[in-house]
């Protein structure tokens, strides 16, 4: 089997820098074969801050992969989040010209050229570009409008964008650990959809969170599109933190209180309870209160929540998520986080674990490994459309351009 | 009837240094009497270069200049102050209003980001109104690279003018950039834009008075265009040859000032005015025409003019007028606590007369949508939080970020979240 047969999704995250190594079938199905991790450092908040140890870090995170999946790694397709990644919803209009108008590839990458070419400011770069749907002379929901009669094409897409500067950052820290080279960038929030839901799920509308170490990352779908996406710059880091300051103790020591005795659930009989620190942070038994932990933590949760709540409602399609909230990421882990968060969002919640590649079960099943999975299927999606696309003789290269926005007019 | 007959007035008015250049383009290429039977004065503009800038003023090419505000910049420019424009403007109000008197038609040409064109030109624009006169502001845009600063002026001055306006036709200078092409000079680029006044000018200016196979006359205009308070488009094409009409018709269309159909396919009103040799055919009409509203989505009123020029034979050129229906600017506009006229012309005199430099420059920041209540108080209580915090950690020195002490604080709706949630709502632990 040949090697452009593995795909590698590299995410550098906050808290750790995950390395997915995928195989893609030849009936389009992917596997995971291998997973390489390495606790990250010299990342904040989604974004690299010292690029010299988040190198070291990569390097790790590969060779962890390399060692479990037995395949060499080359090329990665690599994950990206923080701030500055923000996304809008874009009308791209075209006037098909000429006697006999009928709607041309050209027309196709026109349209689609135009969506994504307004309203971004001059400093960022187009992540995605995801085809909402076609509108031939006023007739709606046209998935594939090459060939058809009309005068006047319209396109509705999905557009997620980010900074050049620090997407190009992402890049540059695994180019400069040879021999990995980066074929494309894939926005986190949107890969973990990809590995969590179904086609079905889609259709009846969902919400996917992926709350990570520095960010929490969102995704919107009603019927079946992606129509609202972003990053709330908040994630288990800030939990830790608080925790840290709020009970006076040391970021290592809230760090672990959090994993262990955590929760966002105030129940009575946390009341009395207490966790002793022994000798952590000064001589003798520290004191820690079960209740002031569980509190802080859940005031930092619920107020994220709320702010991803106040997203979902400006996506205009609160009302469509038929599906359900998909819980993602490490803070996935809290406890009570599911129950919290159906309060908060008031809708069914789950933790989403990725449901739509096959492989080794240990890393599926967690939920943490959503969007490095997702993103080993954003490089399936898109070498299998290039596979076909080769059989098709390029009919479709104009709307594989389109829908996944290609990198490479600025990359190279 | 056209409205030879009437004697209609129009007025083009430039006003500051990029208005004043427009209107230079418009002298320079004249605008005659279409033959020597018509009396001199029918119809024919009445162009007047008004500035601050008593030097640029007299550099102007254009017969009759108007010199605003010398009490207040001492016959200096604006300096890119609008609210110095503004003060200009009214001082001068009773000469500006005596200027506008009777005009039926009056155009406004005014670069905005600067202070004379965004600060008087919506004062002007309102007394040409308050005149009765059908008001069309013709404005550019300030360059990207120009910043900022100036780009939110001159969005602050286009909301303005939209207002006092009855429509805007508005056109960003990085537009004019995409159209002059790549290797185009400077001169060249601020050239398309003068062009596009002219020839927008010439061309109304041609449809009301030219004799013509589709007759179009002032009210027809008044009724396309009046309080619509919103950006119009213009757009033109030339075609020749034995297919001009869809020639002239494509080259309209694939005009970038129509933003690759963008606000075609959005607007509710066209107006497409034709002019062509005398072997122009209704067929052709018909064709150029029906090539237009194609591409247009909302079933838009079209209204079409159709004039015949001696010496334009073999040729087609086509301008489109193309306005949006109720945009959400326009709802905005409607829902402003500035819905009638002379509330706005209240509040104008107010912000013209304010002597307080304070007034002066709130009048300039952008109109941002209404937020509700509940927005507006979190990041204030926030901010008196944030303050406390200061105060303690100057006295504790305790560090309130903890890890995110260094790095780009993550802030939503003016929040800061990188405190802790349980700082920022004043929660006691323990």
């Amino acid at each position: 089997m040949s090697r452009s047969h593995y795909i590698v999704g590299l995410e550098i995250g906050t808290s750790k820098i995950c390395t997915v190594v995928g195989e893609l079938r030849d009936d389009g199905a992917v596997a995971i074969i291998g997973v390489g991790e390495c606790p990250s450092r010299g990342v904040r908040k989604a974004e690299i801050v010292d690029l010299d140890t988040a190198e070291q870090c990569v390097l790790q995170s590969a060779h962890a992969a390399e060692d479990s999946s037995g395949v060499d790694i080359r090329s990665v397709y690599a994950g990206i989040s923080g701030a500055h990644v923000g996304s809008l919803n874009n009308r791209g209009v075209q006037p098909i010209l000429g006697e006999h108008s009928e709607v041309a590839e050209s027309d196709v990458e026109a349209v689609l050229r135009h969506a994504r070419t307004i309203n971004i400011p001059n400093q960022d770069v187009i992540l995605h570009s995801l085809c909402l749907h076609y509108d031939v002379d006023g007739q709606d929901g046209v998935v594939n409008p090459v060939g058809m009669s009309g005068s006047r094409l319209q396109a509705e897409v999905h557009v997620i964008h980010g900074v050049r500067s620090r997407t190009e950052n992402v890049i540059k820290c695994i180019r400069e650990v040879p021999p990995l080279d980066v074929n494309e960038v894939v926005f986190n929030g949107y890969a973990a959809s990809l590995a969590v839901l179904t086609e079905e799920q889609k259709q009846l509308g969902a919400l996917v969170v992926d709350m990570g170490g520095g960010t929490t990352d969102f995704a919107v779908y009603a019927r079946g599109a992606l129509r609202h996406s972003g990053v709330v710059a908040v994630g288990g880091d800030h939990i830790a933190n608080d925790i840290s300051l709020g009970l006076k103790i040391p970021l290592s020591a809230a760090e672990r209180l959090k994993v262990e005795y955590g929760s966002v659930l105030i129940e009575d009989t946390l009341k009395s309870q207490t966790i002793s620190l022994n000798g952590e942070i000064s001589i003798g038994a520290t004191v820690i209160f079960k209740d002031h932990l569980c509190q802080l933590m859940r005031l930092r949760v619920e107020e994220t929540l709320q702010l991803i709540k106040r997203e979902l409602d400006k996506s205009g399609c609160a009302q469509l998520i038929g599906a359900g909230v998909f819980l993602t990421g490490g803070c996935a882990h809290v406890r009570g986080i599911k129950e919290l968060a159906g309060d908060v969002i008031g809708l069914p919640v789950q933790i989403g674990t990725a449901k739509t590649v096959m492989g080794l079960t240990a890393a599926l099943d967690r939920p943490e490994y959503a969007a490095p999975i997702g993103i080993v299927r954003f490089g399936a999606m898109r070498e299998e459309m290039v596979r076909k696309n080769a059989k098709r003789g390029g009919r479709l290269k104009g709307i594989i351009g389109g829908i996944f926005g290609s990198m490479r007019n600025w990359m190279f | 009837m056209s409205l030879r007959d009437t004697k209609v007035r129009i007025l083009v008015l430039g006003v500051g240094g990029a208005g004043c250049n427009a209107l230079d383009r418009v002298a320079m290429d004249g605008l005659r009497p279409v033959s020597a039977e018509d009396p001199p004065d029918t119809g024919v503009p009445h162009l007047v270069a008004i500035n601050t800038d008593l030097h640029a003023l007299s550099s102007s090419l254009c017969g009759e200049k108007f010199q605003l505000g010398l009490k207040t910049t001492f016959g200096l420019g604006a300096g890119g102050d609008p609210s110095v424009g503004r003060k200009a403007a009214g001082e001068d109000r009773d000469r500006l209003a005596e200027l506008v008197r009777g005009a039926d038609l009056v155009f406004i040409a005014a670069g905005l980001g600067g202070g004379t064109g965004g600060g008087a030109g919506p004062v002007i624009a309102q007394l040409a109104r308050e005149a009765g006169a059908l008001t069309l502001g013709f404005v550019t845009l300030p360059f990207e690279f120009e910043g900022d600063r100036r780009r939110e002026q001159a969005a602050a001055a286009l909301d303005e003018f939209k207002r006092a306006t009855d429509a805007v036709a508005c056109v960003p200078n990085d537009k004019l950039f995409e159209m002059a092409g790549e290797q185009a000079t400077v001169l060249n680029v601020f050239r398309t834009a003068d062009d596009l006044l002219a020839e927008g000018v010439r061309a109304l200016w041609r449809m009301l008075t030219m004799p013509g196979l589709i007759n179009r006359d002032f009210n027809d205009l008044r009724r396309a265009l009046e309080k619509r308070h919103d950006e119009i488009v213009f757009a033109f094409g030339t075609g020749e040859g034995d297919d001009k009409a869809a020639a002239a018709a494509t080259a309209v269309i694939s005009n970038p000032l129509l933003g690759g159909g963008a606000i075609l396919a959005e607007a509710d009103t066209i107006l497409v005015s034709l002019r062509g040799g005398p072997e122009l055919t209704m067929t052709e009409v018909k064709r150029a025409v029906s090539q237009i509203s194609q591409q247009c989505a909302q079933k838009p009123h079209v209204l079409v003019a159709a004039s015949i020029d001696e010496n334009f034979s073999g040729k087609l050129s086509v301008l489109l007028i193309a306005s949006r229906g109720c945009s959400a600017t326009a709802e905005a506009a409607a829902a402003s606590p500035l819905p009638s006229d002379r509330e706005m012309a209240a509040s104008m005199k107010d912000a013209v007369s304010a002597p307080s430099p304070v007034t002066a420059a709130g009048a300039v920041t952008p109109v941002r949508r209404p937020e509700p209540a509940s927005e507006q108080s979190v990041p204030r209580r926030i901010s008196v939080d944030v303050s406390r915090l200061r105060q303690q950690r100057l006295a504790l020195e305790v560090n309130v970020k903890g890890r995110f002490d260094k790095v780009e604080p993550t802030i939503y709706e003016g929040e800061d979240l990188d405190l802790p949630t349980f700082l920022r709502r004043g929660i006691k632990i323990g």
